[in-house]
């Protein structure tokens, strides 16, 4: 099978071929199949890396190689009935949770709070304004953190984020709401008035 | 609660304070205060602009064919099952000249050794010798007593001199020599016993 047809396949059906390898005739092409699903999702899976792991993008490089590495571990937990990006997706999560206890990234029980320096001019505050918004973000619970970058920083709807969290959307929608409340309690000291010049909302 | 939360989410999410209608507004402002509310949208809104630095993965590198035995990771209870394999095979393959397991007992004492070849065990008790083969040292140890009977009870040849096993031997202390009857004098049953004169005078 050539590599435009496995273009043409879906994730899951490409996940499949990977399992599928129980003989060194298919070894070969399990082996296509994960590389094309790593050029599908090496990318997508780099940048949540990177915004989950304060940014080190070193770090973030071996968690894309280790994952695809978990993944031929694991390849028989995956349920071709459910989608690839979910599970994909949650063994990343999961990942970040491990390193947040080995390497003690938890949130500070006193968040830092950030005091704007300049208040007449708007240009600046709301450069401090986004440095504290990705301050509080790194400083966010596991938990919060996780639906937080899915939602708006990845870009998942609120299913999707159901789906790779393992959770119910009325408990996403809950964690989204205290994530967004522990973050503005840290940015308090900016007036909301502000919004309607400098920020819209999608 | 989570109703509660999750119906706040979604208005912070779609609607400013001033699209709520008065429901909405009323049950917003039961929850949290209208500037939370103004701030929350404002961060939101500026979570969606924020920057991330862009980089581009790396190639995938795979683990080439099969990982050498050394390499391989493997469980816990595997190598300790090994570990005692090894120890056993050890103890019962491997003999040194001259060891010796000394089982002493009292009554009759017994030297029990391990001799060169394995599986063979030399019982010694006096000057008598006598080896056998065992399934494993470990069988010396847990059956010193079955062992002796062995020795003693299925031997053939016995010794000229040797008491039997069946004799109990009185230990020897100062009460065997202490007498414990009485004198003549004493003994009031002599009297029953005819006078030695008497056997004088008979004719």
């Amino acid at each position: 099978m050539g590599k435009y047809s496995q273009i043409q396949q879906s994730d899951e059906e490409l996940m499949v071929q990977v399992m599928g390898h129980q003989s060194p005739s298919s070894a070969k092409q399990a082996e296509l199949a994960l590389v094309e699903l790593h050029a599908r999702y090496s990318k997508k899976l780099l940048g949540y890396f990177i915004k989950m792991l304060n940014k080190d993008v070193a770090l973030a490089q071996d968690f894309v190689q280790e994952l695809f590495l978990k993944i031929m571990e694991k390849k028989h937990l995956f349920d071709p009935e459910k989608k690839f990006y979910s599970w994909v997706f949650a063994i990343a999560s999961n990942m970040c949770k491990t390193a947040y206890r080995h390497h003690g990234k938890t949130i500070s029980l006193n968040p830092e709070v950030v005091q704007p320096t300049a208040l007449d001019d708007s240009s600046l505050e709301k450069k401090e304004f986004i440095a504290a918004l990705h301050k509080s973000i790194e400083n966010l619970e596991h938990y919060h953190k996780t639906v937080f970058v899915l939602r708006y920083l990845e870009h998942f709807s609120l299913n999707e984020i159901a789906e790779i969290t393992e959770s119910s959307l009325g408990t996403v929608k809950s964690r989204l709401f205290y994530a967004t409340k522990k973050i503005t309690e840290s940015l308090r000291h900016y007036d909301p008035s502000f919004e309607t010049a400098l920020f819209k909302l999608n | 609660m989570e109703d509660h939360m999750s119906r706040l989410f979604d208005l912070i999410e779609s609607k400013s304070f001033e699209e709520l209608d008065s429901e909405e507004r009323s049950f917003v402002l039961s929850e949290i205060s209208e500037e939370e509310y103004r701030l929350q949208r404002k961060v939101l809104a500026s979570a969606e602009e924020l920057q991330f630095e862009e980089a581009e993965p790396l190639p995938l590198v795979l683990p080439k064919g099969n990982k050498p035995v050394l390499a391989r990771s493997v469980p816990l209870y595997q190598v300790l099952i090994g570990a005692a394999c090894l120890l056993i095979g050890f103890f019962v393959f491997s003999s040194k000249q001259g060891s010796s397991i000394d089982i002493r007992f009292l009554e009759n004492p017994l030297q029990v050794s391990l001799t060169n070849t394995p599986g063979e065990v030399k019982v010694i008790h006096d000057t008598i010798v006598e080896k056998l083969n065992l399934r494993s040292p470990i069988q010396v140890v847990r059956d010193t007593i079955t062992l002796v009977q062995t020795v003693f009870v299925n031997r053939n040849e016995t010794r000229m001199l040797e008491a039997s096993t069946a004799l109990n031997s009185i230990p020897l202390d100062k009460n065997l020599l202490e007498t414990k009857t009485l004198s003549a004098k004493e003994d009031g049953s002599m009297r029953f016993l005819p006078m030695l004169n008497d056997f004088g005078s008979m004719k």
